[in-house]
């Protein structure tokens, strides 16, 4: 069953229509990439799935019940966001940002308890930012801060996980890294939708990947193979991507634009 | 909330506790503490007796209030605007709850409604950060805030000389001019009593939005998918400001740089966390302002000082440094 299930999106910014139509869905032990060109309207997608844009039209249902109709904290349980670029602005303490992440859990007065240290603990683990957890996160490398972020977000233990972007700005290793974190969660049972520019990254990392065009809609939807086969990423992005397999794992290469020598 | 924090809070009290004391004890008249303490509990007649409840006591609690008010609020202002010169002075609500405190004293309404002045002070505070609200944005860079902060203040500032020019005698000038420069002289029990409600109603506003503020440091957007609300967090900070610095300022006069010196200088010590300054700037800056007017009656001058000069003379070198610490941070 879907977790996060969308039907009939629009979203139009400036007169122009940005999801034009939009059917989305996400199940536990997923990972879906989103991919498409510029302006195709990922992160608006990733937006209206994480309740910060309504809709102009469309539904989107959280465990089979109507977004909207989610109490804020409740909601926020559930859904993780992991923002494009996400930094802190005051140079708080790693650990302490992690803790942040608790803060779907707790009452507005309300203190830590042994769970949420068990959660914070696990997050920082999984992560791998245990060793910077007293270093100051203003003044980590791109790549600390990255992982310091989605742990924050882990500490919530949401069941879906969106996230825009994580690899941008970062370097092949802490790529690599973080893909390889994303796709572990959804293999452990976690739903993760996850928006991409990269597609190797995706091809290689996601188990399912839609693809939304540049008039909004959703060009194809379905495992990586497959988009592959139809040729279609190549017709939407208009480029020609380069293929080959390693150890029986199929990779893609952007390779040229179309229809240039 | 950990054990640190604990301790700066009970650090803070105590002192608290202290200048409070000293306050009380502290003044022009030479009463021996014995006396004024039998006089406080009812045990003495006269002037003793008046002197301890009308004059000393009122005077040290509102100081005490009013640094709270100025404190908290600073710290809420700049966790709000993630912007560490956000200060209810900067930003024109001082300047314009004063305007509104001297209509009131102009036209003789606080003799005849005690509650027009807290109400007159808070209504100016409330447009004042509505303007800037309107003129920086939201998402206003430093620059901007302090611009849209520094038009407030000039229009406050022009319309309460305008409220000294029209003035209908010296007499009623002076009292406006004086009651300008910010002070907790001849302050009475009826102003505690009229401005402390709105006071309490502001602190409690600001510190229930500790968890929220930290939320915005990771941005709006994140914080909204974190289970905050920014509309309610935006109506809660501005309302809480608003109440605690327009009502403190309506009896106090501007006393200026406290939300700003006080929040920074407890910054390090709370590791940069919103939620973890506000109770700490509230309780330093109770003790900031007793202390800086148990100075103003400590120092020997020909008429006592006023507390807002002081406390002006003291944060504006503060300032120049907080600017010059922006700049090289910009770069």
């Amino acid at each position: 069953m879907s977790m996060l299930q969308a039907t009939g999106l629009h979203v139009a910014r400036g007169g122009r229509p940005v999801l034009n139509g939009v059917d989305f869905a996400v199940a536990g032990g997923e990972c879906v990439g989103l991919i498409g060109p510029n302006g195709a309207g990922k992160s608006t997608l990733l937006s209206v799935l994480a309740a910060l844009l309504p809709p102009a039209a469309g539904e989107v249902a959280l465990e089979g019940r109507a977004l909207a109709d989610w109490p804020r904290h409740e909601r926020a349980r559930r859904i993780g966001y992991l923002e494009q670029g996400a930094a802190s602005h005051w140079p708080l303490r790693v650990d302490r940002v992690v803790t942040l992440g608790r803060l779907p859990h707790a009452g507005p007065w309300g203190g830590e308890g042994a769970g949420d240290r068990a959660a914070i603990t696990r997050a920082m683990r999984q992560c791998e930012v245990e060793g910077l957890a007293e270093r100051i996160v203003t003044t980590l490398s791109g790549g600390e801060r990255a992982r310091v972020m989605l742990a924050r977000v882990l500490a919530g233990e949401p069941s879906i996980l969106l996230a825009d972007e994580p690899a941008a700005g970062l370097d092949p290793h802490h790529q690599l890294q973080v893909m390889e974190l994303l796709a572990g969660l959804a293999t452990g049972g976690m739903g993760v939708v996850v928006v991409l520019h990269d597609l190797s990254l995706a091809m290689r990392y996601c188990t399912r990947l839609c693809l939304l065009d540049e008039a909004g809609r959703v060009a194809a939807d379905g495992v990586p193979e497959s988009l592959l086969e139809s040729g279609i990423i190549e017709q939407v992005y208009g480029i020609e991507l380069l293929r080959g397999s390693r150890d029986g794992i199929p990779y893609v290469l952007p390779w040229k634009q179309r229809g240039m020598g | 909330m950990n054990r640190r924090d604990m301790m700066l809070i009970g650090g803070l009290s105590l002192l608290l506790a202290v200048l409070l004391v000293a306050s009380f004890l502290v003044g022009p008249a030479p009463i021996a503490a014995g006396d004024l303490l039998s006089g406080l509990m009812g045990g003495q007649e006269g002037p003793v007796a008046l002197i301890a409840q009308e004059i000393r006591l009122p005077r040290a609690l509102l100081g005490a209030l009013v640094g709270a008010a100025l404190g908290m609020a600073g710290a809420a202002l700049q966790g709000y605007l993630r912007n560490p010169l956000a200060e209810p002075g900067l930003i024109g609500a001082s300047s314009a709850a004063s305007f509104g405190a001297v209509l009131v004293i102009y036209f003789g309404l606080s003799a005849a409604y005690p509650l027009a002045l807290p109400l007159a002070g808070i209504a100016g505070a409330g447009v004042a950060v509505l303007l800037i609200q309107g003129l920086a944005g939201r998402d206003a860079s430093v620059l901007m805030l302090i611009l849209a902060g520094l038009a407030v203040q000039t229009m406050a500032a022009s319309l309460t000389s305008l409220a000294l020019n029209l003035a209908p005698n010296p007499h009623a000038a002076l009292e406006i001019a004086f009651w300008l420069l910010g002070s907790l002289t001849d302050r009475t029990m009826q102003h505690l009593v009229v401005a402390s409600p709105f006071i309490l109603a502001g602190l409690l506003l600001l510190a229930s939005s500790g968890k929220a503020l930290d939320a915005l440091g990771l941005g709006e957007r994140t914080a909204a998918s974190m289970g905050v609300d920014l509309t309610s967090l935006r109506r809660r900070t501005v309302l809480g400001t608003v109440l605690a610095v327009g009502a403190a300022v309506s009896v106090t006069g501007a006393i200026g740089f406290i939300g700003l010196v006080v929040p920074h200088l407890l910054r390090r010590v709370t590791g940069h966390q919103p939620s973890r300054l506000l109770w700490p700037s509230a309780l330093a800056g109770a003790c900031l302002l007793l202390a800086a007017d148990l100075g103003v009656r400590l120092v020997p001058t020909n008429d006592e000082l006023k507390l807002g000069v002081v406390t002006g003379l003291v944060g504006a070198p503060f300032f120049f440094h907080l600017l010059l610490k922006t700049r090289a941070e910009m770069r």
